[in-house]
C-alpha cells in the first residue's frame, strides 16, 4: 500500500533528476559553444584542394592501369616528354624540344637537364627507354601496349614474335637524348608522348619494390605533385613537389577522397567539405538546382556513346536491319532525358576533330527505316526475333537504353529485350560473346580521329562487334601515315562513312559532357575535352574577395 | 457419452464465418482487408488488360519529370511516363510476388515444420539441420543461382523468393508443435484414437495458426522489397516492365529534386505493408481457438 507521502517523494526525486539533466545539458552546450568560439570552422583551408575520386584507383602503375580514376591521379603525379596545353596541343615538358626526321619516321627528343625525380635523382632518357620497353614487354601484360604499336618492332615484341627488346625502335642515345623510330609516319604520334602510359619510370624502384612500388613510401615520381599518403578506400594526399622543374604548384595539398555514393559526395560539397566535384559526384537532379550558379560548369567531352551490333548474330547479320535501327532513333531525345548538355551524334568522328562531316552518318528517318525493314522481310517489325540489348547497370545508361527501346518500338515496331549487368561482368560478356546489341562508350585518349577510328579495325582488341572490312582497315592504315592534313581528314571521313552509313556495325548516339562544380574560392581548374584533370594551376585562396564573402563563419 | 461430446466440442470448431465476423469487429483489420482487396482487384484488372488511366505504363511523352497535376495524377518520370499508370502496372507484380512468396512460405514451411515438430526425435534433428543449412546460404546467392538457372522473368523471381523465405516459417511451426503436442487437448485427441493427420491438421495447426499468420504478414513486404534487389542486379524484371520495388529504387536517387518519384511508390508499399500487418494482427485474434469460444479477452 502506497500513501500520499511516497508520491511526493517520487515527484521531488523526479524534479531533482530533471534538474541534474538540465544542468548537464547546459554545461554541454556551453562547452560546445566555447570550443566553437576557440576554433571556428573555416569553409576551406587556403592552399588545400579537396576533391572526390569516387572510388579507390585500381592501381597507380600507369602501365597496367586502364581507368580514368587511376589516370586522374597519375596525371598530377607525373609528366612525360610533352604535356597538353589547355587547348590540347602538345607543349614541351620533359623534352625541351624534339626533331621529326626521316619524313616523320624518326623522332629525336632532347630532354631538359634540370629534371629531378622526387628522390633527387635526375630524370634521364634511360628512364624513358626502360618505361617504354616495360610497357611493351609481354610480361607486363599492359592493355595499353597497343599504344606504341607504331614503333618499329613493338607489335612483334608485345605479341611474343620478337624475343629481344634490343631491336625495338626505342633508344636512349645519351642521358638527354631519346630516339624513337616508327614503322611509318604517324602524325598523331606526338600526342602519345603526353599520355600517361608513355611516362618515364624508375627501373631501380620498380624492380626493388615489385607490386608495392606505387605505395607512398616507395613511389618515385617527377610531376608537380607527389603522393604523400594513401589511406586505401578512404583518401589520398598529394603534396606540391618542391623539386618540380616547372613552376611549383600554389596548392600545397590535394586531398582526394573516395566517396562512391554520388548523393553523399554532393552533400559533402554542399557542406563545404569538398571544393571540386564532377559527374561522378552527383545525379542530374542534384546539379540541376545549381544550373544558374556560377559554381556550375558544363563542357563537352570527346566521349562518344554508341549502340553496337554483334554482326554475327541474327537479326543483325542483315545490314538493312542495322541501318533501319540507325535511322529509327531520334537522337535529340538523349539530351532531353539526360539533361547534361549532351550533343546528339550520327557519325563516329566528333565535330571537333578532323574528318568530321555532318553527313557521314544516317539521319533520323523513320519512314525510310520502316521501308528498309520491310525490304529485309519484316514489314512493321512482324516476325522479327526479340534481340537482347546488353547494358551496364548505371542509372543514366538505363534511361538511354529505355528511350532507345521505346523509339525502336514506336518507329519500327521492333521489340528489344533489355538486359543489364554489373560493369565488370558486362565488359567480360561483351568481350567473350557479345549479345546482338550492346551499349558502349569510348573516350578519346588523344585529340585525334585515330583514337576513335582505330577501335573498329580488325586487330583492335576493343572491337567487339565482330565486324571487319579490309577496305576500312586500309583506309585507317593510309590515314595513319598520311602527312597532308586535308588528305588525312578525307581518309578518315571516308572510313567514317563506311562505318556509320554503309556497314553500320555501330550506331553513334550522343557525345557526353563533363559537369563540374567548383567552390568560389578555387580558381584555375583546367578543363579539357579529354577529361584529364590537371590541378597544377589551381589556387585555393583566402586573400581576395573570398575572405569577405565566404570567410570563416 | 455426454462427456465425450463436450470434450470434442471446443477443438473442432471449423474455420467458419465467425472469422470474418470477428475481423469485422476489429476496425483496423477490417479496413486493411478492404484496402488489400482493392489493391488486388486493381492489380487483377491491370493484368487482364483493363487500364484505370488514359496512359499506358510504357507510353513516353515529352513531359519529362512533371510534378503531380490533373493530367498526371502522380507526375511523370525521366522518360515522361505517367507514374500512376506505372504504379498500377507495378502493383500486379508486387502483389503477386508478395502473395505467392507468402503462400510458398506457408505451404512448404508449414508442412516441413509440422512434420518435423510432430514426429520429433531423430527425424526432427535431421530436418532441422536441413533448415540450418538452407538458412546459412546467403539469400542473395541462392536467388542469383536460381535466377541464372531459370533465366530472367517473373516465374524465376517468384520461385527464387519463395525458396528463400520458408525456413523461418518452418522453424516457427516446429516450435509451436513441439510446445502444443504435449498439451492436454492433444492427449485427449490421442486418447480418442484420432489419426495423426487429424491431430496435426485439426488440432495442432489451428492452435499454431496465429503466430504463423503474423510471421507471414512480414514475408509479404520483405518479398516486395527483395524483388527490387533482384531487378537491380539484372536478374529481375527487364525494363520497361516495373514493380513497386524497381520504381522505388529508381526514384530514391532524385529524392531531393523530384520527390514524387520516390514518394508515391513508397506510399503504396507503405500502405500495403501496413495493411498486411493490421490484417495479420486481426487474423491472429480471429483465428486463435483459445479466444474463439469465450468472450474476447482484452
Amino acid at each position: 500500500m502506497r500513501n500520499i507521502g511516497d508520491h511526493r517523494f517520487l515527484i521531488s526525486e523526479f524534479a531533482k533528476r530533471l534538474g541534474h539533466c538540465f544542468l548537464a545539458v547546459l554545461l554541454l552546450i556551453s562547452v560546445l559553444s566555447l570550443s566553437a568560439c576557440i576554433r571556428p570552422r573555416s569553409r576551406f583551408e587556403p592552399g588545400v584542394l579537396r576533391v572526390n575520386l569516387g572510388t579507390e584507383p585500381p592501381g597507380l602503375d600507369w602501365h597496367t592501369a586502364t581507368d580514368s580514376t587511376s589516370f586522374d591521379v597519375v596525371s598530377n603525379l607525373m609528366v612525360g616528354l610533352t604535356q597538353y596545353t589547355n587547348k590540347l596541343t602538345c607543349a614541351p615538358s620533359c623534352a625541351k624540344n624534339w626533331e621529326v626526321l626521316d619524313g616523320g619516321k624518326r623522332y629525336l627528343f632532347h630532354l631538359r637537364d634540370d629534371l629531378r625525380w622526387t628522390d633527387g635523382k635526375p630524370v634521364t632518357a634511360y628512364d624513358f627507354e626502360y618505361a617504354w620497353k616495360r610497357l611493351l614487354n609481354p610480361v607486363t601484360a599492359a592493355q595499353y601496349a597497343f599504344f606504341l604499336y607504331d614503333v618499329v618492332g613493338a607489335r612483334e615484341y608485345n605479341t611474343g614474335k620478337l624475343k629481344s627488346a634490343e631491336t625495338l625502335g626505342i633508344k636512349a642515345l645519351d642521358a638527354h637524348t631519346f630516339e624513337i623510330r616508327l614503322r611509318k609516319p604517324a602524325t598523331y604520334f606526338i600526342y602519345l608522348t603526353a599520355f600517361c602510359v608513355s611516362f618515364p619510370m624508375r627501373k631501380d624502384v620498380v624492380e626493388k619494390w615489385g607490386d608495392r612500388w606505387t605505395e607512398p613510401e616507395h613511389f618515385v615520381t617527377n610531376g608537380p605533385f607527389k603522393l604523400t599518403k594513401w589511406q586505401h578506400e578512404y583518401k589520398m594526399e598529394l603534396a606540391a613537389n618542391e623539386g618540380y622543374f616547372d613552376s611549383v604548384p600554389q596548392v600545397k595539398l590535394i586531398k582526394m577522397f573516395m566517396v562512391p555514393e554520388a548523393s553523399t559526395a554532393f552533400a559533402l560539397y554542399e557542406n563545404d567539405e569538398l571544393d571540386f566535384i564532377d559527374n561522378r559526384s552527383f545525379a542530374t537532379p542534384d546539379v540541376e538546382r545549381y544550373r544558374n550558379s556560377p559554381e556550375y560548369k558544363n563542357f563537352p567531352l570527346l566521349r562518344a556513346n554508341y549502340l553496337a551490333f554483334n554482326v554475327t548474330k541474327k537479326p543483325f547479320t542483315d545490314v538493312r536491319i542495322r541501318k533501319a535501327v540507325a535511322m529509327a532513333i531520334d537522337r535529340s531525345i538523349f539530351p532531353r532525358i539526360l539533361r547534361r548538355g549532351e550533343r546528339p551524334a550520327t557519325s563516329w568522328i566528333p565535330p571537333a576533330l578532323p574528318g568530321y562531316s555532318p553527313d557521314s552518318g544516317l539521319k533520323f528517318d523513320p519512314v525510310a527505316a520502316r521501308a528498309l525493314l520491310a525490304e529485309a522481310g519484316y514489314p512493321g517489325g512482324k516476325g522479327l526475333p526479340k534481340p537482347e540489348l546488353l547494358y551496364p547497370n548505371r542509372d543514366d545508361v538505363r534511361l538511354t537504353v529505355e528511350a532507345t527501346q521505346d523509339q525502336l518500338k514506336r518507329n519500327l515496331g521492333m521489340e528489344i529485350e533489355l538486359v543489364n549487368q554489373e560493369w565488370k561482368v558486362y565488359l567480360a560478356t561483351v568481350r567473350k560473346d557479345a549479345p546482338p546489341m550492346f551499349r558502349n562508350s569510348w573516350g578519346a585518349d588523344f585529340p585525334d580521329p585515330e583514337t576513335f577510328m582505330n577501335l573498329f579495325t580488325k586487330d583492335c582488341g576493343n572491337n567487339d562487334t565482330k565486324w571487319s572490312d579490309p577496305r576500312y582497315d586500309a583506309l585507317i592504315e593510309a590515314a595513319q601515315g598520311e602527312l597532308n592534313a586535308a588528305k588525312r581528314a578525307d581518309l578518315y571521313r571516308q572510313a567514317d562513312v563506311m562505318l556509320c552509313r554503309e556497314a553500320v556495325p555501330i550506331v553513334p548516339t550522343f557525345l557526353a559532357t563533363q559537369n563540374i562544380m567548383v567552390k568560389p574560392w578555387v580558381t584555375g581548374i583546367a578543363i579539357n575535352p579529354l577529361d584529364l584533370q590537371f590541378f597544377k594551376d589551381v589556387v585555393v585562396d583566402d586573400s581576395q574577395n573570398s575572405q569577405t564573402k565566404y570567410g570563416a563563419r | 457419452m455426454e462427456i465425450v461430446e463436450k470434450a470434442k466440442m471446443p477443438v473442432v470448431a471449423p474455420l467458419d464465418q465467425s472469422v470474418m465476423a470477428r475481423i469485422r469487429r476489429i476496425p483496423t483489420a477490417y479496413i486493411a482487408l478492404w484496402v488489400i482487396a482493392l489493391i488486388c482487384v486493381v492489380a487483377l484488372l491491370s493484368f487482364m488488360g483493363f487500364s484505370l488511366c488514359q496512359y499506358s505504363f510504357d507510353q513516353t511523352s515529352s513531359d519529362f519529370l512533371a510534378g503531380p497535376s490533373g493530367q498526371h495524377w502522380m507526375g511523370t518520370d525521366e522518360l515522361g511516363r505517367d507514374l500512376f499508370s506505372r504504379i498500377v502496372y507495378g502493383a500486379r507484380l508486387s502483389i503477386a510476388i508478395g502473395l505467392t512468396t507468402a503462400a510458398v512460405a506457408f505451404v512448404i514451411g508449414t508442412l516441413y515444420g509440422a512434420l518435423s515438430g510432430y514426429l520429433g526425435g531423430k527425424v526432427d534433428t535431421f530436418m532441422m539441420r536441413g533448415v540450418d543449412i538452407a538458412y546459412s546460404l546467403p539469400d542473395l546467392l541462392v536467388m542469383i543461382l536460381i535466377g541464372v538457372l531459370l533465366g530472367r522473368g517473373t516465374i524465376g523471381i517468384l520461385i527464387a523468393l519463395g525458396l528463400v523465405s520458408w525456413m523461418g516459417t518452418a522453424r516457427l511451426v516446429r516450435a509451436q508443435f513441439l510446445q502444443l503436442k504435449n498439451e492436454e487437448f492433444i492427449e485427449a485427441a490421442r486418447a480418442q484414437g484420432q489419426s495423426g493427420w487429424n491431430i496435426v491438421f485439426k488440432h495442432l495447426l489451428p492452435n499454431a495458426l496465429g503466430p504463423i499468420i503474423v510471421a507471414l504478414t512480414f514475408t509479404v513486404p520483405s518479398a516486395i522489397l527483395s524483388e527490387s534487389t533482384l531487378s537491380f542486379i539484372g536478374l529481375g524484371l527487364s525494363p520497361p516492365a516495373c514493380s513497386w520495388g524497381t520504381l522505388a529504387s529508381d526514384g530514391w536517387r532524385s529524392l531531393r529534386a523530384h520527390p514524387h518519384l520516390i514518394f508515391f511508390p513508397s506510399l503504396f508499399i507503405f500502405i500495403t505493408v501496413l495493411s498486411f500487418n493490421f490484417l495479420g494482427d486481426g487474423l491472429r485474434d480471429a483465428l486463435d481457438p483459445r479466444t474463439r469460444l469465450g468472450k474476447k479477452s482484452r
